[in-house]
């Protein structure tokens, strides 16, 4: 059996054409009228024995056209994208579509959506099964009208006969069709034919989106379906002792407190969520603290560079030999969506509802979870409020299936903010150690990286004499997975911005010294793209840098970013200009979603927020500690898709790489300071050559953190007139909120901010008096 | 039984007085448009309006709410007529859409408040929504299309 051959066959309504395509172009058509609803026709009888169609199209009486799809959605578009790549084929028209999604069967794998494989890797499929229907619809009208095929022209889900009159809609043709056999290999359009594809189209769950009706993970409901949390460990390795449930199971509405096979902590079960929180809350656990609680960050850090050890020299006839050592942080998913998963579990058999990218993987788990057969399994696929790459594991799945098994009753589990936060599998925290070489006259004569772990490494897609990459193991106690871009997040941005180190170190212009080691081709194409689309040689105002990267990571993308440091050390983000190439771009309005969105991530990533790890534990909690841009923080993103015709290329993760080490070459080239870890600190950015006179005297902040209001008072030295001008940036350098006051002559002043309309986070507030400042941190709960 | 007034209908709602709205909504009423994302007021995907005024869902207790009109995303229109709904869809804001009935609610009190917002009013009212997804550049563009400017 395979993933859709049963399961996800649309159900036959009445006199609906059904038509499923697989992957070697053999179709199977299924018509209720004509089969009394089990009729399966193949063109080759034997082949419905190994028959495994990629995607099934449905057209009904009244002209709706469902595609069945097996990649789910989590913001990337891909079922809207998909279901354009059939409806163009097809001649569908695209206002009458409507997308399913498949279950998987045996979890062979097929529905496992990740790696920005989607729309590249079923794009000849998809078209193909268009193609057929179309063909079939031709052939079904030509019979119909007793004329040849080549007399008959598609659009919008109509026949219409070329210099006739008449005309026929797909829906009246069902019936023919069905009568007609399979072509195996319908002509596909020429590219540059392509009337949907390449057309802006908002996503098709849109409508469901904005009025509250789609359906995510966290938004099943069964008949008799409970809320499960679990009081998970609270480090990695710990493990409950006893526990005391009494006062949870006091709390109205809690139904069970209770240990559970296969998980290691308390599973509390109740009628709604706040219930089982608040019973969560009442449980009283003793832990086994287990053998990680000495680890931090700084141990993992020194690990990391213990493994790492003596990198080996570049060739000793190098005239330049520089060094440099990267190290990045451990990042969590932080879906908006937390994980959870509804599971029903009966004695014979099981039907799960998740929010994943593997619906295979979510079958295999519960049938482990529950000793089932898998076959006896039924996986429903729903939304994803955002998967990043977490949602390609499935412990949640796991959790839901043990709970419902357990207390025999279906329950919906979920992760709280918190619990999603500190169980995650994170992009890996890594050291990165370089050597490189230059001759006299600029070109590479050696590149060296040794990385640790090793899996985080990867030699430049740059021409450089045989580069050398060698890796040291790590121990660690943080789980790590697959995250937006996965180990492209990491080694581009170290590769983009020691190639940057050896460009300045050559004296060399970085765009044209990254050039001369590109061979032509689309690279070279998109990074000269990005420098003409961004003006790379128009000069910049004082204080301004501009910085450059590119990436062939899933497709070609490259970013050049212009950004103003202030004598203070304020970064603010002035320009991001974004060039892909990803071959033939389905949906142009998606791709640009998801080149803007995956520049907020980087953003995000390079400025704001970090996973650190104390006693053993994830010490972040939530969207506080866990910062992501705001809107106030969002600097302009220009995207720019180059067209093309070649097949397509992913690009839910391409539009990530390259954005950090361009904001990074930014800030060196307005700062002449190098960030080698990210995220980047304001205490990396005051420039060098221009040394921020300090404001000398005694100041106050008070309270810190504070919640609606804080107080600054002292007296300063040697004031300048009697004015102090106060100014308030957010960590991106926008401003909040600048205002003068007056002091004494003896320079005392006192002040109250208002602050209250301000979200939570941290803040600077600089303090001005002449050309004399100061900076101070404030908190805000 | 606390009996709340939700998009002009009176409901009973079978909860404890001091559960959070949210929580009601979803597990109580199985009205599942607004959205858990934090549960501590950080993140704003559980927006609604209490007379017209934008509450963080998952902080409300039921009790504080008796009397007071609330509008979830399901209530803002019956048919995705509302301005913010028609400028959403059509300038593709979601992406995975999650935080959206909290932006879009967010949004709708803005706008109540000041009907034709700058860019700057658009971002002292909505920079404590987070969407994951980083939709802020299209969310702009729809609340500026929807005030019709
Ligand atoms: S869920 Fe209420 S603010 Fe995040
Ligand atoms: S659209 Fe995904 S979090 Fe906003």
């Amino acid at each position: 059996m395979n993933s859709l051959t049963t399961l996800d066959m649309p159900k036959p309504t009445r006199r609906s054409f059904i038509i499923g395509i697989s992957a070697v172009g053999v179709g199977m058509v299924l018509n209720s009228t004509l089969a009394g609803g089990s009729l399966l026709r193949t063109l080759q009888e034997e082949s419905a024995q190994s028959f495994e169609p990629t995607v099934w199209v449905k057209i009904d009486p009244d002209g709706t056209v469902t595609i069945t799809v097996a990649k789910s959605e989590m913001g990337q578009g891909i079922r809207t994208s998909l279901a354009m790549i059939v409806a163009e084929e097809m001649d569908a028209d695209w206002s009458k579509v409507k997308v399913k999604q498949a279950r998987p069967n045996a979890g062979n794998g097929s529905l496992g959506t990740g790696g920005s494989g989607s729309v590249s890797g079923s794009y000849n499929n998809l078209r193909r099964a268009g193609a057929t229907v179309r063909s079939m619809m031709i052939s079904a009208a030509a019979k119909k009208w007793s004329i040849a095929e080549a007399n008959c022209t598609t659009k919008k889900s109509v026949v219409t006969e070329k210099n006739g009159t008449r005309q026929a809609t797909y829906a009246e043709l069902i019936d023919v069709a069905a009568t007609i056999s399979v072509p195996t290999n319908a002509t596909l359009k020429n590219v540059a034919n392509f009337t949907l594809i390449g057309t802006r189209q908002p996503h098709i769950d849109n409508p469901d989106i904005v009025s509250g009706k789609a359906i995510y993970g966290l938004d099943v409901r069964i008949p008799g379906m409970k809320y499960a949390v679990v009081a998970m460990p609270p480090a990695f390795g710990a493990s409950v002792r006893t526990f005391d449930a009494s006062d949870a199971l006091k709390i109205p509405g809690v139904i069970k407190a209770e240990r559970v096979p296969g998980i290691s902590g308390v599973v509390v079960v109740a009628d709604n969520t706040f219930a089982a929180l608040q019973g969560r809350e009442a449980l009283k656990i003793e832990w086994n603290m287990g053998n990680n609680v000495s680890i931090d960050s700084s141990v993992i850090s020194s690990r990391m560079k213990t493994s790492v050890g003596t990198v080996s020299d570049v060739p000793a006839t190098s005239a330049i030999k520089i060094e440099a050592a990267y190290e990045l942080p451990y990042l969590a998913h932080a879906t908006m969506e937390p994980m959870n998963c509804v599971a029903d579990v009966r004695t014979d058999s099981a039907e799960i509802w998740c929010p994943s990218q593997s619906g295979d993987g979510v079958l295999n788990a519960a049938a482990q979870a529950t000793g089932l057969a898998a076959s006896k399994i039924t996986v429903n696929t729903t939304l994803m409020g955002g998967g990043f790459g977490r949602r390609s594991n499935t412990d949640f799945a796991s959790y839901a299936a043990r709970i419902s098994l357990t207390f025999k009753m279906p329950i919906l589990f979920m992760f709280t903010r918190a619990d999603d936060m500190k169980n995650d599998g994170y992009r890996p925290a890594s050291y990165h150690s370089f050597k490189g070489g230059l001759s006299a006259d600029g070109k590479v004569t050696g590149w060296i990286q040794k990385v640790s772990p090793s899996n985080m490494g990867e030699n430049p897609t740059y021409q450089v004499p045989s580069p050398s990459l060698t890796g040291g193991s790590l121990s660690s106690p943080v789980p790590t997975g697959a995250w937006r871009s996965v180990q492209h997040s990491s080694t581009v941005f170290v590769n983009e911005c020691f190639m940057d180190e050896l460009a300045i170190a050559a004296k060399a212009d970085p765009y044209q010294f990254r050039r001369n080691l590109l061979p032509a081709g689309r690279l070279r194409d998109v990074l000269d793209q990005a420098a003409s689309r961004a003006e790379w040689t128009k000069p910049l105002p004082p204080g301004w840098g501009r910085g450059i990267a590119c990436t062939d990571s899933y497709a070609y993308c490259a970013h050049v970013i212009e950004v103003s440091v202030s004598d203070i050390g304020i970064l603010k983000i002035e320009r991001v200009v974004a060039v892909i190439d990803c071959g033939v771009a389905i949906n142009p309005m998606g791709v640009e979603a998801q080149v803007e969105g995956a520049c907020v991530d980087a953003l995000s990533t390079a400025l704001k927020s970090a996973i650190t790890i104390e006693k053993g534990a994830v010490k972040q909690s939530t969207f506080i500690d866990f910062e992501w841009l705001r809107i106030n923080e969002m600097p302009k993103i220009e995207v720019y898709i180059i067209p093309s015709t070649s097949s397509p290329r992913g690009v839910g993760e391409a539009g990530y790489p390259s954005v950090s080490p361009a904001l990074c070459n930014a800030i060196y080239d307005a700062t002449k300071k190098r960030i080698r870890s990210l995220p980047v600190q304001q205490s990396q950015l005051i420039a060098v050559d221009e040394p921020a006179t300090e404001l000398q005297g005694n100041v106050n902040v008070y309270p810190s953190p504070f919640s609606t209001t804080f107080r600054i008072d002292g007296k300063i030295e040697q004031p300048k007139g009697n004015e102090l001008t106060f100014t308030i940036q957010n960590l991106l350098g926008s401003r909040m909120m600048e205002f003068t006051a007056s002091m004494t002559p003896d320079g005392t002043f006192s002040q109250e901010i208002d602050f209250s309309h301000a979200s939570s986070g941290v803040f600077f507030l600089s303090i001005r008096n002449g050309r004399s400042v100061i900076v101070r941190k404030v908190v805000k709960e | 039984m606390p009996t709340l007034m939700i998009n002009g209908q009176s409901r009973e709602v079978n909860a404890p007085p001091e559960m959070p709205l949210l929580w009601a909504l979803r597990d109580i009423l199985n009205m599942t448009g607004s959205k858990y994302g934090c549960g501590v007021g950080v993140c704003g995907a559980c927006s609604v309006l209490v007379d017209n005024q934008a509450v963080r869902s998952c902080l409300a207790p039921i009790s504080t709410l008796v009397g007071k009109n609330i509008t979830t995303i399901e209530g803002l229109s019956t048919d995705n007529s509302h301005p913010l709904q028609k400028a959403w869809i059509e300038l593709d804001v979601p992406q995975c859409g999650y935080c959206q009935a909290g932006q879009i609610m967010n949004a709708a009190a803005l706008l109540i408040s000041i009907p034709k917002p700058t860019d700057e009013d658009i971002d002292n009212w909505m920079h404590d929504d987070v969407c994951r997804c980083g939709t802020y550049q299209r969310i702009r563009a729809a609340i500026h299309q929807a005030a019709g400017g």
